[in-house]
C-alpha cells in the first residue's frame, strides 16, 4: 500500500461562457483544452444538467486562445478550474431563464426547475414552458459569463489517494506479477465516473510500467541512449496488467469551489509504484530501493537477504 | 534513407543469381519485418532489395515420405495454425507462438526468422560502428550488456534472437539451401556461425545462397518436447533465456539452451 497527496484545486479566475441562441441552441465556450481527460464531456454534462437538457444538446467549444481564459493543463488543475467556471455561467443562464419563465407563467422564479427541456413549476407541474420557447423570447444570442472564484482562505487544498497492490514474486526467476490493484481516491465530487475510472486505469498502467519495466538506458562509454524504441524500452502489455478496482470517496468538498470537485490528472500515477514495491517487500521480506524492479534486481535483493 | 531498387524474381534460382551477381548492396527480403527496420534505422542502405515474396509456391507445410517440408516463406502464423505442427512438434509450435506479436507473425516468415540480424542495441545504433559492422570494438563488452552473451564472446557478444532456430535444432531439422546452380542440404545445427567465424553474418549463407526449405524428420511416437522461454514482460518481448527439452522415452533425451 502507498498513499498520495497532490494539488488539484484549480486556478481562480478561470473563465467560461454559456451562449444561448434564440433557436434553443446552447454553446459552452472556454479557452481550455482536452488532453484526453474528458474536458468536452464534463463541460457538456455540467451545462446540460444545470439547464435541464441532455449533454448531446450542448455544443462545446474549446482549444482556441480567443475564447475566455483558462489555464494550461498540468498539475491536475483543468477540471477544478473549468468545471466550476462552466457551472457558474450555466447557473447565471438558468437564473435569467427562470426569471423570464416566472413572468410568463405568473409564478415565483424560486418555484421553477429546469428539467427535460422544460422550465416547470415545482408546486404545479402542469405549469411549464419549453426551453426553446424561453430561449426564443431572449430574441438574440445571449452570453452568460462564468468564472472560477477564489480559493477558500484558512484551508490547505489537496487531493488524496491510496493504492493497494497484490503481487506474486517468482523467487527463482525474479519476476514480479501484479495480480490486483485497488485504487481509492478522494477528489471531492466525481464529475464523470467513467472518465474518472479511465484516468485511474491509465495512471496505474503508466505507474506499473515504471515500477516493473520502463527505464531509459544510457551507455556510459558512448553517451548513447541504447533503448530508444518500444522494443527495448518496455511498456506493459495487456497481459502484464492486473485487475484494477478504482474507488472514489465521492463526497463534494464544501469549500473548494461551487462543484466541490478536485483534479484527478496525476494522482493515480503517484502511489502505484511504491504500492507495488511495498507489496513486494511484504512478499519477499526485502526492500527494493530502485525502480524498475526488474528480475535481476529482485534476485540480487534476495541474494543479499540470504547473505545477512 | 537512400532510394533503392526492388527486384521481384520468379524463382529461387533467379533470386540467387541476382544476389550472387552483386555481392554487396543487394539484400534478400522475405516478410521484411527485420530488413525494413534495419533500412529505416539506417543500419544498412541497400542498392536493391530482392523481394522473395514474389516467388510462387514457397510457402507450404507438406508431409512427404520421410520428412515434413516447410517452405522458407511460410508465415510464422502458419506454423501456429498447423495442426500437424501442433500435435507432432510441440516444441516448434510453442516457439512460434512465443515470438513477437500476432501482427508480426502474420507477416514474418520462417526463413526470415532464422536469418534475422542480432538485436544487440550497439549493432542497432546507426551512430555506433561496432565490430560486427566493421569497426574495432564490441561496445557491449564494457557497456550495458544485460541482454548479451554470457558464454563465449571474444570479439562480439551478440546472441541470436530467433525462437525457431533452437526448436529446429532440437528436432534435428535440416535446411535446404539454393544457389543459382544447385541445391544443398545441411543440418540446422551447422547453419549458424559464431561471430568470430563470420564477421558480417550469423549464418553460413554466402552471397548468392538462399534458405529455401526446412526439412523435419517424421515425428516419432512417444516423443515429447517443450519450449520454455523467459521474458521480462508477458508478451511481445525477446527471450532472456530459453530452454528446450525433447525426450523420446525411454531411449534418449536432449536439452538445448538458447539465450538472449
Amino acid at each position: 500500500m502507498a498513499s498520495q497527496i497532490w494539488w488539484g484545486a484549480g486556478v481562480p479566475g478561470t473563465l467560461a461562457d454559456v451562449k444561448i441562441h434564440p433557436d434553443g441552441g446552447v454553446e459552452v465556450i472556454c479557452g481550455t483544452q482536452d488532453i484526453g481527460c474528458g474536458t468536452r464531456t464534463y463541460m457538456a454534462t455540467i451545462a446540460a444538467e444545470t439547464l435541464g437538457l441532455e449533454p448531446e444538446d450542448i455544443i462545446v467549444k474549446i482549444g482556441n486562445s480567443d475564447y475566455p481564459w483558462a489555464p494550461i493543463s498540468g498539475g491536475s488543475l483543468t477540471t477544478p478550474s473549468v468545471a466550476p467556471a462552466t457551472r457558474d455561467a450555466a447557473l447565471k443562464a438558468s437564473g435569467q431563464l427562470k426569471q423570464m419563465a416566472a413572468e410568463k407563467l405568473e409564478i415565483s422564479p424560486e418555484d421553477i426547475v429546469l428539467k427535460e427541456g422544460k422550465l416547470v413549476s415545482k408546486t404545479n407541474p402542469d405549469k411549464s414552458v419549453t426551453f426553446t420557447e424561453i430561449a426564443r423570447s431572449l430574441r438574440r444570442e445571449t452570453v452568460f459569463h462564468g468564472s472560477r472564484k477564489g480559493m477558500p482562505s484558512e484551508y490547505a487544498y489537496n487531493s488524496f489517494g491510496a493504492h493497494f497492490a497484490e503481487v506474486e514474486v517468482d523467487t527463482l526467476l525474479g519476476k514480479i506479477k501484479v495480480l490486483k490493484v485497488v485504487a481509492v481516491h478522494d477528489i471531492g465530487r466525481v464529475i464523470n465516473r467513467q472518465t474518472a475510472e479511465s484516468q485511474v486505469v491509465g495512471g496505474i498502467t503508466q505507474g506499473l510500467g515504471t515500477a516493473l519495466f520502463e527505464r531509459r538506458i544510457v551507455d556510459q562509454n558512448t553517451g548513447r541512449l541504447v533503448n530508444p524504441n518500444l522494443r527495448d524500452y518496455k511498456i506493459p502489455t495487456s497481459l502484464d496488467m492486473p485487475e484494477i478496482v478504482p474507488l472514489f470517496i465521492d463526497k463534494p468538498d464544501p469549500y473548494i469551489n461551487n462543484l466541490g470537485t478536485k483534479g484527478l490528472g496525476e494522482p493515480p500515477r503517484i502511489p502505484i509504484s511504491p504500492a507495488i514495491a511495498n507489496a513486494v517487500y511484504n512478499a519477499i521480506g526485502v526492500h527494493l530501493r530502485e525502480i524498475p524492479m526488474t528480475p535481476d534486481k529482485v534476485l540480487q535483493a534476495l541474494k543479499q537477504k540470504e547473505a545477512v | 534513407m537512400k532510394n533503392f531498387k526492388i527486384a521481384q524474381p520468379s524463382d529461387f534460382k533467379q533470386a540467387a543469381h541476382l544476389l550472387a551477381m552483386e555481392k554487396s548492396g543487394f539484400y534478400p527480403m522475405a516478410g521484411g519485418t527485420d530488413l525494413l527496420d534495419e533500412i529505416k534505422n539506417g543500419i544498412i542502405s541497400p542498392e536493391a532489395v530482392v523481394d522473395l515474396s514474389s516467388i510462387p509456391n514457397a510457402s507450404f507445410i507438406q508431409t512427404e515420405k520421410n520428412a515434413v517440408h516447410i517452405g522458407a516463406l511460410t508465415l510464422v502464423n502458419d506454423l501456429i495454425e498447423s495442426s500437424l505442427i501442433e500435435t507432432s512438434y510441440p516444441v516448434l509450435h510453442q516457439a512460434a507462438h512465443s515470438l513477437a506479436t500476432p501482427q508480426l507473425r502474420n507477416v514474418g516468415t520462417v526463413g526470415g526468422n532464422l536469418c534475422q540480424r542480432p538485436r544487440c542495441w550497439y549493432y542497432r545504433d546507426p551512430q555506433i560502428l561496432c565490430w560486427k559492422k566493421g569497426g574495432e570494438n564490441c561496445f557491449a563488452y564494457a557497456g550495458k550488456n544485460k541482454y548479451h552473451a554470457i558464454f563465449g564472446g571474444e570479439f562480439c557478444f551478440i546472441v541470436h534472437p530467433s525462437d525457431l532456430a533452437p526448436a529446429l535444432i532440437c528436432l534435428d531439422a535440416e535446411v535446404l539451401i539454393a544457389t543459382a546452380e544447385k541445391e544443398k542440404k545441411l543440418k540446422m545445427a551447422d547453419f549458424y556461425h559464431l561471430p568470430q567465424e563470420n564477421r558480417r553474418g550469423e549464418t553460413i549463407l554466402e552471397p548468392g545462397e538462399l534458405l529455401k526449405e526446412i526439412v523435419l524428420p517424421l515425428p516419432k511416437k512417444e516423443e515429447k518436447s517443450i519450449y520454455l522461454k523467459i521474458k521480462e514482460r508477458s508478451t511481445w518481448d525477446f527471450q532472456w533465456s530459453r530452454r528446450l527439452l525433447r525426450e523420446n522415452f525411454p531411449e534418449k533425451g536432449s536439452m538445448i539452451f538458447g539465450s538472449f
